[in-house]
């Protein structure tokens, strides 16, 4: 099945994992119109405050904010941290 | 044997120096020792600049790092004992048994804050006692003294920290071998006492455990009792510094937030995102259980079960990243448990369960091995077909050999990189004899470039590149990335500062430089300290290269730039050319 939209339809896009942001914590699908960006998702899950903490992978792969989303794509977002 | 130890060098007991510029030498062959007085000129040197620099001038590089050559120097960071926040870890090096090259190896806990009270900058211990008797050093206000220890051969390090509190009293703090050190295991590590005296935080890298056993050394017990803290050269800076420092890790959402809600447990999750969690001994990322071991669920059962889902290792640290963790009945099981024990033990061993590996990680601690190292050898020994992955009581099984000194715990001692050999396994994931920490360096390259060219093997404390704003699977870019995770942690080394403060200075750096001024009475801008670490490093590659390393020991193990991590889609591929001129060799 082809998961991609067509130009303009929206999006449906999977965003899993989010520790320690605490009100998100199951993952979830979230609907966002053609074309929307990284940014329109953090706007889209209330992460505006110090987004450049944040760490966003999609599918995997480093992602900015500027990024244009496609249909089945699926993110994580969590804060830039480091173990011991 | 008994002794209180006179000072030969102008010396004295009990004399406090405020500005704590004294190195205590321990001489255990002749059982002597004595203060020597820090030159004015060198009362900037102190933490990882402090070990590497007495080891790179007085430890012939090519001597076994087990014999009498050898030296153990335990310092505390340029700002320990003071308010500043997270600021009394300790650094300890030596030339390393587990790598052939020089070691720092840090901690967290109580003991740094002490020596630092006491004025005491460095303690070095050399030689070794004849007829492989025991010690351990008292060091308080009154002097210093080479005591019989005996009674503690052979005793884990929860009874042994416990005797020894009993016997010098509750707010001692002690830095302490178990059995694994005394048997000169290479994956031997040395513990601190945490702030309620448990001896939980490990200097746990690079066999150093070992080189305090083959000194005849069981433990450290500092006394600072009608110590004050030392002498701040300008207290108004220093203080508004401290309360910059406070304001900036609470305005911070990792050191606000996520370090104490789920501690490093927090990483399971970022790791199994970013493909780079380490499974099935290093073939794969992915770990289908992640979730059962990942902070949240750390955290859950840590609640249920009446334990603490953060604490603090050290007296004044804000972040509280740390846990005690109990087991189903509601008893103490380990404290803390991290995400490196829960990446090597858990995912790498595929063992889902939290409670096997918090008590894997108790049994690592009481016998004072690494649980980096020692989670690698299982897993190794799991890659043989010894016992299954995923079977954690045949895990425990396993570790318990250490305890008993078995022929097959002796092996496990020794670390991954000789089980793997033992065992005719030849895909180990270890550079310089060490095994990786829990990243997996495919998916988080920059890692890989820390690994393969850091004078300290596979380390991640070394310079830990996966906060890093880059594509993490891509090879461009990443020596820089590391080169300047390298030389960060080195300062925060050098400072005796957490690592985990970084999120919230990472662009206040001059906040650091404020507090060093105003500590020492300096003018130094963050150009001096990130010259100081670059200069440090240099030394420690320096001391390598005398000790027989070349470009060959500065690679990732070779299978891993053959054989793709399924989870990431990629080999390690950053250039040999580019490792060599990281440090611009
Ligand atoms: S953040 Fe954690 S490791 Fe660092 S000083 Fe605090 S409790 Fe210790």
């Amino acid at each position: 099945m082809d998961t991609r939209a067509k130009p303009g339809e929206p999006i449906l896009v999977t965003v899993r994992g989010r520790p320690g942001i605490k009100e998100k914590s199951e993952a979830q699908q979230v609907r966002l119109p053609g074309g929307a960006t990284v940014a329109d998702l953090l706007a889209r899950l209330a992460l505006t405050s110090r987004p450049e903490e944040l760490v966003i992978l999609c599918n995997g792969v480093r992602a900015e904010a500027g990024r244009k989303l496609a249909a089945g794509d699926t993110l994580w977002v969590f804060y830039a941290m480091s173990g011991g | 044997m008994s002794m209180t130890m006179n000072g030969t060098n102008g010396a004295v007991n009990g004399a406090m120096n405020e500005t704590m510029n004294r190195i205590l030498r321990v001489d255990m062959q002749a059982g002597k020792a004595a203060y020597h007085e820090v030159p004015e000129d060198d009362r900037l040197l102190g933490g990882r600049v402090l070990t590497s620099r007495i080891v790179a001038w007085e430890v012939e590089p090519g001597c076994h790092p087990l014999g009498p050559a050898n030296k153990l120097v335990i310092a505390p960071g340029l700002l320990a004992g003071t308010s500043a926040p997270s600021s009394g870890r300790i650094s300890i090096g030596a030339k390393s048994p587990l790598t052939g090259g020089i070691k720092e190896s840090n901690g967290g806990g109580v003991v740094a804050g002490k020596l630092a009270r006491l004025g005491i900058k460095a303690v070095v211990v050399e030689g070794r006692p004849a007829g492989g008797k025991l010690f351990l050093l008292l060091i308080n206000r009154q002097g210093v003294q080479l005591l019989p220890a005996d009674d503690l051969r052979e005793v884990g390090v929860y009874e042994a920290a416990s005797r020894l509190r009993e016997r010098y009293g509750k707010k001692v703090g002690v830095l302490l071998i178990g059995p694994a050190g005394e048997r000169l295991m290479s994956a031997a590590g040395i513990t601190n006492t945490d702030v309620d005296g448990i001896p939980s935080r490990y200097c746990g890298r690079g066999g150093l455990g070992a080189v305090m056993g083959s000194k005849g050394l069981k433990a450290v017990v500092v006394d600072d009792a009608g110590c004050e803290p030392p002498a701040l050269q300008d207290p108004k800076a220093f203080h508004a510094a401290v309360r910059e420092v406070m304001e900036v890790i609470r305005e911070t959402p990792q050191t606000a937030e996520v370090y104490p809600e789920y501690g490093t447990a927090a990483m399971v999750a970022i790791l199994e995102a970013m493909g780079g969690l380490p499974t099935h001994n290093f073939r794969t990322g992915h770990f289908e259980q992640a979730e059962a071991i990942g902070g949240e669920r750390l955290r859950e059962t840590i609640l249920a079960r009446g334990g603490q889902p953060t604490h603090a290792c050290m007296p004044g640290c804000p972040i509280r990243c740390s846990n005690i963790y109990h087991d189903a009945g509601g008893r103490v099981l380990v404290s803390p448990l991290e995400y490196e024990t829960i990446g090597l033990f858990g995912s790498n061993c595929e063992i889902g369960d939290l409670d096997k590996i918090a008590e894997l990680n108790r049994l690592c601690n009481d016998y004072g091995v690494d649980t980096i190292e020692t989670g690698g050898a299982v897993a190794i020994t799991m890659e043989a077909g010894l016992v299954p992955f995923g079977d954690a009581d045949g895990a425990i099984r396993l570790v318990e050999e250490i305890g008993k000194g078995s022929i097959m715990g002796m092996v496990l001692g020794q670390g991954g990189a000789v089980t793997g050999r033992v065992l005719g396994v030849t895909d180990v994931p270890a550079v310089k004899g060490q095994i990786m920490p829990s990243y997996d360096p495919r998916a988080v390259k920059g890692l890989g470039v820390t690994y393969a060219t850091s004078p300290m093997g596979a380390d991640h404390t070394a310079g830990n590149t996966v906060r890093a704003r880059i594509d993490q699977r891509s090879p461009a870019g990443q020596v820089e990335v590391s080169r300047n995770a390298q030389i960060n942690a080195t300062i925060y080394d050098y400072l005796g500062m957490c690592l985990f403060v970084g999120p919230a200075v990472k662009t206040r750096l001059e906040l650091l430089e404020a507090l060093v001024n105003a500590r020492y009475g300096a003018a130094w801008s963050t150009e001096d300290l990130r010259r100081v670490a670059l200069e440090t490093l240099q030394t420690e590659l320096a001391f390598n290269r005398a000790a027989g390393f070349g470009p060959a020991d500065d690679r990732l193990p070779e299978y891993m730039t053959r054989q793709v991590n399924p989870a990431s889609g990629t080999v390690f591929d950053v250039p040999a050319e580019e490792l060599d001129g990281l440090f611009g060799r």
